[in-house]
């Protein structure tokens, strides 16, 4: 199995040299994905699984740098192209969708004319495309995201459509070069519940047809199963679990997996018991953070809130293990250690 | 958006419409000025002197030996005349188009000016310096000077080394020297400060004491002495905007810095900055007459509204007209341009007129 973007080892840092002694932000990541696969990555807020989309994408915030690793996108490291490499890959080969529909499209220019945009900043490759062709790709691409009039759309400011139809708008956009990877952050948070299902279906049947890999960020490991052939679980920038997604999720291995399975609203179980992962962590107090904070590099970072956490979880950090008996699946933590 | 629909959204306002109108108005006038005035032969001659026909009041009918000689307009002297017999009307028309298209090309010029290093400061702010950017800005600026005291072969000479600093910037090792205790961002605005630290008036005024005095001189000088306001405008907007997820996204999907900073960013900076510009057209208007007034404006016999107002100044009590007359006119295209301006705002932002 041939990967299409494969992440080696990655360490984020803070760039500032006082604050080196804060954790990584990222540390020791290694992400793998195939051709035509979808991947979820999953984890709380903080866990750095934002920064790792951006930094596949080069663009990462001024305060934050790479200290070590490689990203290997079809056998070139993205960490080593300069500006103008990253922006030929950039909307072309990889493209990513926000969170945020509402402000993720420029509100003072036409839909027609943002998607156009797409296409004139790419024209040096060697499909080039004349105006009236651009024109006729651009309501082709609407109809795929399923917006209705897509002629009459192209005229739209955004403010004139819905959430919704926003978020199809910016797939629209990401689609529009048929790209290799597709990196969608949290793409339906921001959306309510059956919109929500809409816009997963809508990347999902796209990525099938268009045959381009997709990474899919989000928190929610209930989306999971709807779109993510393997996922990975994030804590604290460390992956903690991987492994096909419908495996994960029917049978977690790792406390934090079980704890975030346990999170998703199920109507059927107690309140009581569903809280009972994070609620009753007994250890979760300032004393233990600190602890932690000090030394830094040993011992598992979810041991203050885990549920089952020995005497062995605070002195050293295990590696993430293969599980013999599972194919694919890795698990970081000392219980299931032979 | 359509020209149409941005005229029916006009028509709304009708404050609006009416400076629009007004201005229009004023901009026909000072066009007809130019081929009624203009030639070796003009219809209206704005610098024919009769000294028998001195200070007549508005609508006062020209003497026969003077219709004899010359045609008036209903054989009267529509706005009068002033201290040498000079048809204030025709010197009116001929003011008009110098009046306003220093208003108009200085602002041009201030807010080119001010867009851009309001653009470069914004997006690239927190940017540290590059030795070779500052010193490329150097030689600019040197170059600048020099070809201004005519010194032209070697400011251009400076100018092409500067332009060839910029270009191989990439390809060198000294690109990677940067200057960390300033970033680009204060560096601009300390400039832009120190810019502002000289009362414009004075700095024009001593500017236009040094290059010789004429309409295109002191269009560049008021321009270059003004760019400050915009610059920062467009700076403020810009700090708020480069956060914003649509500026993130049109990153991500590989468009240039370039394309970002005039296609996504400035048509949404573009508000404020518009009517900070259109302040600045009268305000540039009332510098220029300034100038005029004090006699280091557009050289005479060429009429100025400024310098028509300059002259009446003496006879403020035997003939007001002559200070009345361009006082208001230039009062009513600052007027109608603000009205304009305020209006223009809104009409351009597409958020407000769904």
């Amino acid at each position: 199995m041939k990967g299409l973007l494969d992440i080696k080892s990655l360490s984020i840092g803070l760039a500032s040299e006082r604050v080196r002694e804060r954790p990584f932000v990222v540390r020791d990541l290694n992400l793998k994905i195939s051709k035509a696969e979808s991947v979820c990555l999953v984890g709380e807020s903080g866990c750095g699984k934002s920064v790792t989309a951006i930094s596949i994408m080069g663009l990462l915030p001024k305060g934050l740098t790479i200290l070590n690793g490689q990203i290997f996108f079809e056998e070139t490291d993205l960490l080593s192209l300069g500006e103008k490499e990253l922006r030929r890959i950039r909307g072309s080969e990889i493209s990513m969708i926000f969170q945020e529909p509402m402000s993720s499209l420029n509100p003072v220019l036409t839909i027609g004319q943002q998607l156009k945009e797409v296409f004139l900043a790419h024209r040096d490759g060697e499909d080039t495309f004349g105006k009236r062709e651009i024109e006729d790709r651009c309501v082709e691409l609407l109809k795929d995201v399923g917006l209705p009039h897509p002629k009459e759309q192209l005229k739209a400011y955004p403010h004139m459509l819905s959430g919704g139809q926003r978020q199809r708008v910016m797939i629209a956009m990401a689609m529009a070069l048929s790209p290799k990877l597709i990196i969608a952050d949290e793409p339906t948070t921001a959306l309510d519940v059956t919109v929500q299902l809409q816009i997963l279906r809508l990347l999902k049947r796209l990525q099938k047809a268009k045959e381009c890999s997709l990474l899919f960020i989000t928190h929610d490991l209930s989306l999971v199963p709807h779109v993510g052939d393997r996922i990975y679980v994030m804590y604290k920038g460390r992956i903690m679990e991987e492994g096909p997604s419908k495996d994960v999720v029917l049978n977690p291995f790792h406390p934090y997996t079980k704890a975030l399975l346990s999170a998703i609203v199920d109507p059927e179980s107690p309140k009581a018991q569903r809280l009972a992962f994070f609620k009753e962590s007994p250890r979760l107090n300032l004393n233990t953070l600190n602890h932690t904070f000090e030394k830094k590099g040993c011992g598992c970072g979810y041991a203050e809130r885990c549920l089952s956490v020995q005497s062995k979880c605070w002195e050293s950090e295990p590696e993430l293990l293969d599980l013999l008996d599972l194919k694919g699946r890795r698990v970081r933590c000392w219980l299931y250690a032979v | 958006m359509k020209i149409s629909e941005g005229l029916r959204l006009i028509r709304g306002d009708w404050v609006g419409f009416l400076g629009l109108c007004l201005f229009l108005c004023f901009l026909g006038v000072s066009i007809l000025g130019i081929f009624l005035t203009g030639g070796p032969n003009p219809t209206l001659d704005p610098r024919k002197v009769r000294l028998h026909e001195k200070l007549k009041p508005p609508m006062a009918k020209a003497s026969s030996e003077t219709l004899a000689k010359e045609h008036l307009p209903f054989g009267r002297f529509i706005l009068g005349t002033d201290d040498l017999g000079r048809d204030v009307f025709a010197r009116m028309l001929q003011g008009a188009y110098v009046s306003m298209s220093v208003g108009f090309v200085s602002v041009g010029i201030s807010v080119l000016i001010g867009i851009i290093i309001g653009g470069i400061s914004g997006y690239y702010g927190d940017r540290n310096i590059g030795l070779i950017n500052l010193i490329a800005i150097l030689l600019l600026a040197v170059g600048f000077i020099l070809i201004s005291t005519s010194q032209i072969t070697l400011g251009l000479f400076l100018f092409l080394v500067a332009a060839l600093f910029l270009i191989f910037r990439k390809t060198k090792r000294l690109s990677q020297i940067e200057i960390g205790f300033i970033d680009v961002d204060s560096f601009i605005m300390r400039i832009v400060d120190i810019m502002l630290c000289f009362p414009s008036f004075f700095l024009i005024l001593t500017v236009v004491a040094i290059v010789p005095p004429s309409i295109y001189n002191i269009m560049i000088v008021i321009g270059l002495t003004s760019w400050m306001g915009t610059a920062r405008f467009v700076r403020a907007e810009f700090l708020a905007l480069r956060e914003l997820d649509f500026v993130k996204a049109a990153k991500l999907l590989g468009l240039s810095d370039m394309k970002i900073i005039f296609v996504h960013m400035l048509p949404n900076a573009i508000g404020p900055v518009l009517v900070s510009a259109t302040l600045g057209v009268a305000s540039a208007i009332l510098v220029e007459a300034g100038l005029s007034f004090l006699g280091l404006g557009v050289p005479p016999p060429h009429a100025t509204w400024g310098n028509i107002l300059a002259d009446g100044k003496n006879y403020l009590f035997d003939a007001p007209w002559l200070t009345f007359i361009p006082g208001f006119s230039i009062m009513l295209v600052v007027l109608s341009f603000n009205l304009f301006g305020e209006t223009l705002r809104d009409v351009v932002n597409p958020k407000l007129n769904a």
